[in-house]
């Protein structure tokens, strides 16, 4: 519970560090979503409480977004979800499955929120 | 077991739904209460860093620019000059015409806290609490437009900055001619691209417009105030197809995002009305 905790401190953390530090140093517009990068890891190293925080991880950067309360947890929770379920395919975790994931879930996140800006 | 995981899910997307319907502006508002003085300290430290690099990668170009600075400065004392004698020239012409002056604008500071990472919108202090509307144009202390307020919360606002995707708005472009005396006013469409990027369309093709012509916003389409600054042309695009000329234009607020800003309180976008 401790740990979850600390976990959801460096959350907050990133997210405000994502959005008023970074796009001092944005390229072509583009920032680096630590946040997603965190999420991604927690659910690649099958963290138990990998679910609960990346809804969590999303909730706290919708507040600090323009979007309603819940689109990105949702999001995040199917990608930990996607994430956990693709790991039964691999015997261990390896280089190229990061390759092939980390893009994959890079472009659903992304392209998903676009779908649901421009529907609002 | 299954049964209770199905239980706590509905009741999570009922609690979404009902805080998103009737708590997230009162919810969010708490939140950057509560953060922004991180978010201000991370924006000051972002903003020295990325001033810092910028300056060590562009050492080579200093000598350069600082000469170039130093003829425009040159330029603009002269213009100064002849902008306060233009001054008292209509100064006598309204006095003996018996015109009102212009209703100057009514301002409310704000402090830039922090840029979104999806789409080109700021949060900005100062809310309704200080009578802040939807609509109102946001402006820089050199009167250089910045956006539009899109969303009040009871202590901060976000604004909808001019590159946004959403937002276009009518504009003027001031070209001096090569005898410096007559002055051109052509009119065209700002459009916002997106990543801090705007394009100018609509500009028709016996117009004569070219790189470094400076934009500004007109009151045609009441989205903006009249005489406020966009930024200058590059990249003009000519096409033997098109009936109108594009280019693109190099915003003037991308540099003073991290500044105090000023919400004009005497004008609303017609958008808004």
């Amino acid at each position: 519970m401790r740990k979850e905790l600390l976990l959801i401190l460096f959350i907050c953390f990133l997210v405000l560090f994502q959005q008023s530090f970074l796009p001092h140093f944005a390229i072509y517009g583009m920032i680096p979503n630590l946040v997603l990068v965190l999420v991604f890891v927690l659910n690649i190293l099958d963290y138990k409480s990998g679910l609960v925080l990346s809804f969590g991880a999303g909730l706290i950067l919708d507040i600090y977004s323009g979007m309603p309360l819940g689109v990105s947890g949702l999001l995040f929770l199917i990608m930990a979800i996607l994430i956990k379920k693709s790991l039964k395919f691999f015997q261990k975790l390896n280089i190229l499955y990061l390759i092939v994931m980390f893009p994959i879930c890079l472009i659903f996140y992304n392209f998903l929120l676009s779908f649901i800006q421009s529907k609002l | 077991m299954k049964i209770n995981k199905v239980v706590l899910i509905i009741i999570i997307i009922l609690l979404l739904i009902f805080i998103n319907k009737f708590f997230l502006d009162s919810t969010k508002n708490s939140f950057y209460n509560l953060t922004s003085p991180i978010q201000s300290f991370f924006g000051r430290i972002g903003d020295s860093s990325s001033n810092f690099l910028q300056s060590f990668l562009e050492t080579k170009n200093l000598k350069k620019d600082n000469q170039e600075i130093l003829k425009q400065n040159q330029k603009l004392l002269v213009d100064i000059q002849e902008i306060r004698n233009l001054k008292e020239e209509n100064q006598e012409l309204r006095e003996v015409l018996d015109l009102e002056l212009d209703k100057e604008f009514e301002l409310i500071l704000v402090e830039s806290i922090s840029r979104e990472t999806n789409g080109d919108f700021i949060l900005v202090s100062g809310g309704a609490e200080i009578g802040i509307l939807e609509g109102m144009p946001v402006i820089t202390k050199e009167k250089v437009v910045v956006g539009s307020i899109d969303k009040v919360y009871k202590d901060f606002s976000r604004v909808l900055l001019i590159s946004n995707k959403e937002s276009n708005f009518d504009v003027e472009i001031q070209k001096r001619d090569n005898n410096e005396e007559e002055i051109n006013e052509i009119y065209g469409l700002a459009q916002g691209k997106g990543n801090l990027n705007i394009d100018l369309e609509l500009v028709p093709q016996e117009k004569d417009i070219a790189e470094g012509d400076i934009v500004f916003t007109t009151i045609l389409a009441g989205v903006f105030p009249k005489g406020l600054l966009v930024g200058e042309i590059k990249n003009l695009r000519n096409s033997d197809v098109s009936n109108f000329q594009e280019a693109e234009i190099e915003p003037y607020f991308k540099n003073n995002l991290s500044e105090i800003l000023f919400v004009i309180k005497n004008f609303i976008s017609q958008e808004e009305i």
